[in-house]
């Protein structure tokens, strides 16, 4: 069965995962960062 | 914005910022409009809009912070840039550290950051005939986009339906507008001492 996506409202704030970045939000700061920079060379 | 400030792209914001409402009206609508496309072409799977609206935001940051980088000598702009670099590491980090740490909503800051935005281009409007409000107009805009960096943090952490794509996006975007105001910042003090 596939779970629909989780909205702002469903989401538990309490996620246990203390400081450690799950890889989606990795992902998201790696490519900001990288397209920062690009910006700044 | 370092190899910018060597060519004559550098020299646009003399002309654009004659008018001061005239440069934020001309940098606001190429974030928001380059924002807007590149948001639309990750979400429609659409790579050669998505790279549209990215080039359209990469030239709108480069050009802008190229043109204040051109205040600085060139042997000097690197170390600018460096301390730049670390100042909004710093602040991005304490905003982040803020939001992860508080089990809260922060969906409240995004409509904070607009009316910021709004608040600042209403006083540069003001200061473009009435110079020391443009200090004001400064101070709303960099602060409308500290907080909209707060709203893509808090979006990071609780909206996992957005696409990586698009938050990617929205970060950037966020970052890029603290950096050049902070690069405002660090050349001021630098001429200062």
């Amino acid at each position: 069965m596939v779970e629909p996506p989780m909205s702002s409202a469903e989401t538990p704030y309490e996620t246990g995962r203390g400081f450690g970045l799950s890889s989606r939000e990795a992902r998201v700061i790696g490519g900001a960062s990288v397209l920062m920079a690009i910006n700044v060379a | 914005m370092a190899v910018v400030a060597e060519t004559p792209l550098a020299a646009i914001n003399e002309t654009l910022f004659r008018l001061p409402i005239v440069g934020v009206i001309v940098y606001g609508a190429a974030i928001t409009g380059g924002e807007l496309i590149a948001e639309r072409g990750v979400e429609g799977g659409d790579t050669g809009i998505a790279v549209a609206g990215m080039v359209i935001l990469q030239l709108a940051f480069g050009v802008f912070g190229a043109g204040i980088l051109s205040f600085v000598p060139a042997e000097s702009r690197l170390a600018v840039l460096g301390v730049t670099a670390v100042v909004v590491a710093i602040l991005t980090a304490l905003v982040s550290g803020y939001v992860y740490a508080r089990s809260k909503s922060f969906a409240h800051w995004g409509s904070y950051a607009t009316y910021s935005f709004i608040g600042g281009v209403i006083a540069v409007a003001v200061g473009t005939f009435v110079a020391p409000v443009l200090l004001v107009g400064f101070v709303l805009i960099f602060l409308g986009f500290v907080l909209r960096l707060g709203w893509e943090i808090w979006r990071l952490r609780d909206r996992r339906d957005i696409s990586v794509g698009v938050q990617t996006i929205g970060v950037y975007v966020a970052v890029a507008g603290v950096f050049v105001h902070v690069l405002q910042l660090v050349i001021r003090f630098f001429a200062r001492e």
